[in-house]
């Protein structure tokens, strides 16, 4: 399966909200970070962000709704959930890094 | 009048004096510290509220463009900036050097709201406050709300 067909797949799950919420990101990051190449390993950082950098696109496509409300008395500040994904993978490479002993080069 | 009733009524007067400069020097100390107290949290709001447009601004370049490996690093340095904006406030907490009832006005839901929000939560780890980076803001996080931290909850379960 290519990264196009993979985010279709990831973006067919949304369709009836049409909005990507925190939640479903972090499934989606989730399950990003457990996809592996056809030769078994892990996929790279750089990759991970290309799918994400895909799922924006696609999404914009179908005009989906990417901005998450932060949890404040106003409900009016808001960020993009594209972000927030790349984030999370940020952190999930650096603890991997970390676990292994090594340093942080997830965005190297 | 004698020369010793001048003298008494001159201590009295001196007195009197000093007892008045000592009640306005009170009196001034605390509207100033009033006022400190008011700027500062002016100041403070100013800043949180600075860092959250720098995350904002950030997250909408990301946005733009996700692979941009600048763009990354300018918003991953921006959310630590802002966490640890938090965290500091936390510490002056902590370390009394702040109206502890004003703070906890303030900041209460704001901090309850910050822990538990999904976008940041992951960098508090509420249940797992040792690996927490921002060990500060989650000892005041459980203070505010009158929760045990886990490490806490540890500790009574065992004497139990």
């Amino acid at each position: 399966m290519t990264f196009l067909e993979y985010v279709n797949k990831l973006l067919d799950e949304i369709k009836d909200n049409k909005s990507l919420d925190f939640k479903t990101a972090d499934n989606f990051i989730q399950r990003i970070n457990e996809l592996n190449y056809q030769d078994g390993t892990k996929l790279s950082y750089e990759d991970k962000v290309k799918i994400i950098d895909l799922l924006k696109q696609e999404a914009e496509k179908r005009n989906y709704s990417l901005q998450y409300y932060i949890n404040d008395s106003t409900n009016s500040r808001s960020l993009s959930v594209i972000a927030h994904m790349i984030d999370k993978i940020n952190q999930n490479s650096t603890s991997v890094q970390n676990k292994n002993g090594g340093k942080n080069n997830g965005t190297k | 009048m004698e020369p010793n009733e001048i003298q008494f009524w001159l201590e009295i007067l001196n007195i009197a004096t000093i007892s008045a400069l000592s009640i306005s020097t009170i009196i001034l100390t605390v509207l100033i510290s009033k006022k400190n107290t008011g700027f500062n949290e002016i100041q403070i709001r100013e800043i949180i509220n600075n860092a959250f447009y720098k995350i904002n601004e950030s997250s909408n370049n990301l946005d733009q463009d996700p692979s941009n490996i600048t763009y990354q690093r300018i918003f991953f340095s921006h959310v630590e900036c802002y966490l640890n904006i938090y965290d500091d406030l936390c510490g002056t907490y902590l370390d009394g050097k702040i109206d502890k009832k004003r703070f906890e006005k303030n900041y209460k839901d704001e901090l309850i709201n910050l822990v538990t929000d999904e976008m940041f939560k992951d960098y508090y780890k509420p249940e797992d406050q040792l690996k927490s980076k921002y060990k500060k803001t989650l000892k005041v996080y459980f203070k505010i709300t009158d929760s045990d931290s886990p490490r806490e909850k540890l500790l009574n379960d065992n004497s139990i």
